[in-house]
């Protein structure tokens, strides 16, 4: 079992969980509207911001969680995850790029909270808060760790709110989720901790509740539409199956409801009802919270998850703010104005960009009924490696042999020339960024060698996932897009560049490719870690569904320092 | 007219990494999203900015493009009668 021993949350509607859920409870909304030139953007936009330092947002909230929970992080038995799509992109340009890595952020942040473990950061778009969960979740139930802190932030400022305006995302009033007249998102500041624990929180001190009830994390799977890279799919693929298996061993009478990702876009709260009503789930309540908190990108997950947990503590269902008239063809039972409820568990989905979709199950318990006795998942601790690639600047190597190619200085890279020579029925290759270049390349050239074992692609499409690490995170493009906005005169941010700056992308450009439906992640470590990798891998085999895994380090800084080091994972599955 | 269409293909080729084409591969009549080049929504919006950018045409309602984007010779046609530089 995974226990929540503690939460916070600080956005612009408080600086605690339950101010910000009583606060949403009354209806209230920090969205609103910023002037022309705010932040040097020239077009005005609609959000819920504060404005913070990314690190010391963070630092606060999961600081205060820590404390509220009693733990010792100090030990080697605790970790930090953090979970954000950019951490302190915004001050790209004015720091050294390297103490904006992603990772270097998180350690920075974990060492200064006392942890003296490695920290792990998921990037994973809009889902990455349910998808740390998850991964916390298994490194619990896989014993790696006793407690867990988990959180997620994000601070948008000029980068990420010009970049969604240029992917013409935001709506030009506040969000109307699953509404007809919805016209898109508006984007939120937040930092969201949970405190999880496999160790049954002694006492109630430790949860502060006088109810004898504790929250438990059930489990949650992620999984890809393998269609686009920042479009869903118009039959929900990824977010159905991903919901289907959340719901084998859940009843549907115990859910108060799904809380829907529900950002207000067309495409994303279209395509959730279709997967709501596809996973037969048409009679159970749907809410969105965007309304009162707007998208809080990495913190969504987090934050949306605890005033879940509050609202069932509250026996409520809380209304979606800003929805009016269904304006989504699947059929789904919106909750328009706060209900009662008795019943103790929920649904969070999320979706994001790279094609990624994530659910997570969750239950409150009451405190007697739970076993003390522990039990943990058994999995195969070793996955067999089959074929490494190997790419760097100095030239790639396939199984251990060098290939005979070689870049062409001030022509063509050693990557495209790789594509052209060994690949090349794919142009949508020369859209890609680096980052993208490398991933898809180190795959090919894998899946080929597969392929002369006679192994078809299609052996693969729901029992593989695509699990890529890195340092360096999406720096290459960070900068490229930094420069279609950094000259007033000049300013043209680029929407194709933009969705280029998630890393977790080119984990959607190798499930696009090659069909792949199952789950897709993308970390961001301080160092290169090899037993850090192997624990990461490990814990994506919980997903019994998968058996294979393209994984390993994928890190692109320019054209002339970059690295792929992948392998296949397998385990045999009874 | 003719120059135009030229000037648009390959700033077009050039906005959205078609790498591989030149300017005769493009057929400006040839529609070009869904068959033709198989562009996408991220193109679409690719092109929006290349409008303002090159021409300082500021498409209000992104929906306006569907009809512009349809083929070069249509983006060529509006651009003639809007642009501002």
């Amino acid at each position: 079992m995974v226990y929540v021993l503690a939460d916070n949350i600080i956005s612009p509607l408080g600086d605690t969980s339950e101010d910000n859920y009583q606060a949403v409870k009354a209806g209230k909304s920090a969205i609103r509207a910023y002037a022309p030139m705010t932040d040097g953007i020239p077009d005005g936009f609609i959000a819920s911001l504060m404005s913070a330092d990314f690190e010391d947002l963070v630092f606060r909230s999961a600081g205060k969680a820590i404390d509220d929970s009693g733990i010792n992080v100090a030990d080697d038995r605790s970790v930090f995850i953090l979970s954000s799509t950019k951490g302190a992109i915004e001050r790209l340009g004015e720091e050294a790029d390297e103490r904006l890595y992603l990772g270097e952020t998180a350690q920075r942040i974990a060492t200064r909270l006392g942890f003296t473990t490695h920290p792990v950061v998921v990037c994973n778009a809009c889902i990455s808060g349910c998808a740390a969960i998850i991964l916390a979740s298994r490194l619990l139930q896989l014993g790696v760790y006793d407690n867990v802190v988990v959180c997620g932030a994000d601070s948008p400022q000029r980068f990420i709110i010009s970049g969604f305006q240029s992917l013409n995302a935001m709506s030009t009033e506040t969000c109307r989720p699953f509404d007809i007249e919805r016209q898109g998102l508006n984007l939120g500041e937040a930092a969201a901790t949970v405190v999880l624990s496999s160790r049954f929180p002694s006492g109630t001190s430790a949860i502060g509740r006088s109810d004898n009830r504790v929250w438990t994390i059930g489990h949650g799977y992620v999984k890809n539409d393998a269609f686009h890279i920042s479009a869903p799919s118009k039959t929900a693929e990824g977010l159905l199956e991903a919901l289907q298996q959340t719901m084998e061993n859940v009843e549907k009478d115990d859910l108060a409801f799904v809380n829907a990702h529900g950002t207000a876009t067309l495409f994303n709260d279209q395509m959730e009802s279709i997967a709501i009503q596809r996973a037969g789930l048409s009679d159970v309540p749907v809410n969105a919270l965007k309304g009162y908190i707007g998208h809080s990108l990495g913190a969504a997950g987090v934050f949306e998850t605890i005033l879940c947990m509050k609202s069932v503590d509250d026996h409520t269902i809380l209304g979606t703010r800003g929805y009016d008239e269904i304006g989504v063809s699947g059929k789904v039972m919106l909750s328009v104005e706060h209900s009662p409820t008795h019943k103790t568990g929920f649904i969070k989905m999320l979706s994001g960009f790279g094609g990624c979709n994530a659910t997570l199950y969750a239950k409150s318990v009451e405190s007697s009924s739970v076993s003390l006795k522990e039990r943990r998942e058994r999995i195969p601790s070793v996955f067999r490696k089959t074929h490494h690639v190997r790419i760097s600047p100095e030239g790639a190597w396939l199984d251990g042999g060098c290939l005979p190619v070689e870049g062409e200085p001030n022509e063509k890279s050693l990557l495209t020339t790789i594509y052209k020579k060994m690949i090349g029925d794919y142009p949508k290759y020369y859209k890609m960024d680096g980052l993208c270049r490398l991933g898809f390349i180190a795959s090919e050239l894998l899946l080929q060698t597969e392929k002369a074992e006679g192994i078809s692609i299609k052996e693969h499409q729901r029992n593989r996932g695509v699990v890529l690490f890195n340092r360096s995170s999406s720096i290459s493009s960070d900068k490229k897009y930094l420069a279609s906005i950094a000259d007033k005169e000049n300013y043209f941010p680029s929407p194709s560049v933009f969705v280029y700056t998630l890393p977790n992308i080119v984990t959607g450009e190798i499930a696009i490719r090659n069909d792949y439906h199952g789950e897709t992640s993308f970390y961001i470590l301080p160092e290169k870690n090899e037993e850090q990798m192997q624990t990461l891998i490990q814990t994506a085999f919980l997903d019994r569904q998968t058996t294979s895994l393209l994984t390993g380090w994928i890190d692109y800084e320019d054209r002339e320092h970059y690295e792929a080091d992948m392998y296949i994972a397998s385990i045999n599955k009874a | 007219m003719n120059e135009l269409v030229k000037e648009l293909k390959d700033e077009i080729i050039e906005a959205l990494n078609l790498e591989e084409m030149t300017a005769d591969d493009i057929d400006e009549n040839e529609p070009l999203f869904g068959e033709g080049l198989g562009l996408d929504s991220i193109d679409a919006l690719e092109l929006i900015v290349l409008l303002e950018k090159k021409y300082g045409i500021k498409l209000a309602d992104p929906a306006e493009g569907k009809k512009i984007f349809t083929s070069v010779a249509s983006i060529a046609d509006y651009v003639s009668k809007n642009r501002k530089k």
